[in-house]
């Protein structure tokens, strides 16, 4: 009777079914963090400036067709780089102010769990909004009417989502520096991770899978003013208040040693 | 940060600063090109060195983009044909304006344009056709209006093109050079400069039907050779961070000779001439 009743114009199920075998949920701060930092300690930052653009003094510079401003971003696994192009005539040609136009794009390599395509997600885009968002307010755009400033970001690794747009920031900052546009301030990001009710500051991507709750702000520490912030997943008030505070005092530190690698630049 | 008192004065020529850094909240102080005020204070808005001349504080970046003035001479592509006008990239901000008036017509005749010039403004100045041209004046919003109505501006033929930083090509009485190596150099205060087969100006005055010809006269090998060599020169300055007048190109030349045109830029020889080129310049004063 069974046999009858089953549909054959279907892929069927098998009759047994058993349970999967769950991978023990590991906890990733049973022994302190991985990379034994302590909750509060951005990875390791190492940046340089003018990659991709011609350098004064460099003998090997390369070609005419090269950007304005360039940076090379590294903290901890995450590797970035950023081409700044202008100012220069925008498309848009009947405007006061000037536009800041970002293109953020991982490389097909670079989320080592999982393979990129070529073609830009919608993820990509909404990144690359998100960038535009964090750095305009820091630009002068008034200083250039008409003009158009573009910045292309190329992540090479990525290691946590959310600490990945948060060094793609600082990286933008360091290549306008570099592109010598007029800006209030550099911008300086971090993101942190909630795990357990205990804020873990710059996420791997391990930290980043077990924690319930992310966060990214983007700082700018002369001007004392946050331009861009965002939360992800479900905190209490009290907790998303440390989490702004602790993230800030954080991107103060970020951008201490973001101005510390600019000045070397400069005085080479 | 703050430079505030006479005796710490010295320190404000020396400074370096990155965007957002205050460099000094004396009311005495008024602020130049680099930086912004904001409460009362001078903050840089971009990363370099603080200068200071009598009471104008100014931040010097490395890399500048090309802000023009009337009266300078510069080199342009232009990017579009545009209604009684073409847009002119000259490494600025936003591109330059070349109006179809205010350019000379072949042959030199003087008359109004008419709507048949209009028509025909593609023979003229087609897109990537390079001007050799001068600031006019600018309109409203700061864009740059150029004019070629002089004998020796117009098209730019024969010859090969190099782009360098806008601010290592000083403003001077003469921007056109002929060197003694028989090559022609126009150095666009832009950062764009054409090097050229040298074409007497009497020559250039008895064909004034053809200056916007497209067709490059016959140059020959040595002469094909020079242009490389003053251009990989001139590419050569550039990286060096150096100067770009007739002087420096010459003495680039002249320490080049012993190399070839195609390995000047290669690391080891760029060095060397490097060295050269310093020294000798050293010895200038």
């Amino acid at each position: 009777m069974a046999t009858n009743a089953m549909d054959r114009r279907r892929i069927n199920g098998p009759q047994r079914t058993v349970e999967p075998i769950y991978s023990k949920d590991t906890d990733p701060f049973a022994s302190g963090r991985k990379d034994s930092r302590s909750l509060d300690q951005v990875r390791p930052i190492y940046m340089k400036t003018g990659p991709l653009s011609t350098q004064a003094n460099d003998l090997s510079a390369s070609s005419a067709a090269a950007a304005s401003g360039s940076a090379f971003y590294e903290q901890g696994n995450i590797r970035v780089s950023c081409a700044v192009y202008g100012p220069r005539q925008g498309r848009k040609s009947n405007t006061r102010m000037g536009s800041f136009d970002c293109d953020f794009r991982y490389a097909p390599f670079s989320c080592s769990w999982k393979k990129r395509s070529h073609v830009r997600g919608a993820d990509e885009k909404e990144i690359s909004l998100m960038l535009e968002h964090a750095i305009a307010p820091a630009i002068r755009l008034d200083a250039y009417p008409k003009a158009c400033i573009d910045a292309f970001v190329t992540v090479i690794e990525s290691d946590g989502k959310s600490a990945t747009i948060a060094a793609a920031i600082n990286c933008i900052s360091a290549a306008l520096v570099d592109a010598g546009i007029e800006m209030y301030d550099s911008v300086a990001a971090c993101s942190m991770g909630l795990w357990e009710s205990q804020w873990v500051a710059d996420c791997s991507q391990a930290e980043e899978n077990v924690s319930s709750s992310t966060m990214i702000i983007a700082y700018m520490p002369s001007a004392d003013e946050v331009t861009y912030m965002l939360q992800h997943g479900k905190t209490s008030p009290d907790q998303t208040d440390q989490a702004v505070q602790t993230c800030i005092n954080m991107c103060t530190r970020v951008y201490a040693v973001l101005c510390r690698g600019l000045q070397a630049s400069i005085s080479e | 940060m703050d430079i505030d008192t006479e005796t710490q004065q010295q320190n404000l020529t020396t400074q370096i600063v990155t965007p957002g850094s205050a460099i000094t909240s004396d009311p005495a102080f008024m602020r130049g090109h680099g930086t912004f005020g904001e409460h009362g204070t001078i903050y840089s808005s971009v990363a370099g060195v603080v200068e200071r001349i009598n009471k104008l504080v100014s931040v010097r970046s490395l890399k500048q983009r090309y802000s023009g003035e009337i009266g300078d001479i510069v080199v342009g592509r232009i990017t579009e044909v545009a209604s009684k006008r073409w847009r002119v990239d000259v490494n600025s901000r936003q591109d330059a304006m070349l109006l179809l008036s205010s350019i000379n017509l072949p042959g030199g005749i003087q008359r109004r344009k008419s709507e048949s010039d209009e028509l025909q403004m593609r023979s003229f100045f087609a897109e990537g056709d390079l001007v050799f041209a001068e600031v006019q004046s600018y309109f409203a919003d700061g864009a740059l209006s150029l004019h070629t109505r002089s004998i020796q501006y117009g098209k730019l033929r024969n010859g090969t093109f190099v782009s360098v930083f806008p601010q290592l090509v000083p403003r001077s009485r003469s921007h056109f050079h002929t060197l003694p190596c028989g090559v022609d150099v126009v150095l666009g205060v832009n950062g764009y400069i054409w090097v050229s087969k040298h074409v007497p100006a009497a020559k250039v005055e008895a064909n004034a039907e053809h200056i916007y010809s497209n067709k490059n006269e016959e140059i020959s090998e040595t002469e094909r050779e020079s242009i490389a060599r003053v251009a990989n020169c001139i590419q050569l300055l550039n990286r060096l961070y150096v100067k770009i007048t007739d002087t420096t190109i010459i003495f680039a030349y002249e320490a080049s000779l012993g190399h070839a045109v195609k390995d000047l830029l290669t690391m080891d020889i760029a060095t060397d001439l490097a060295h050269a080129v310093n020294s000798r310049l050293a010895q200038q004063g």
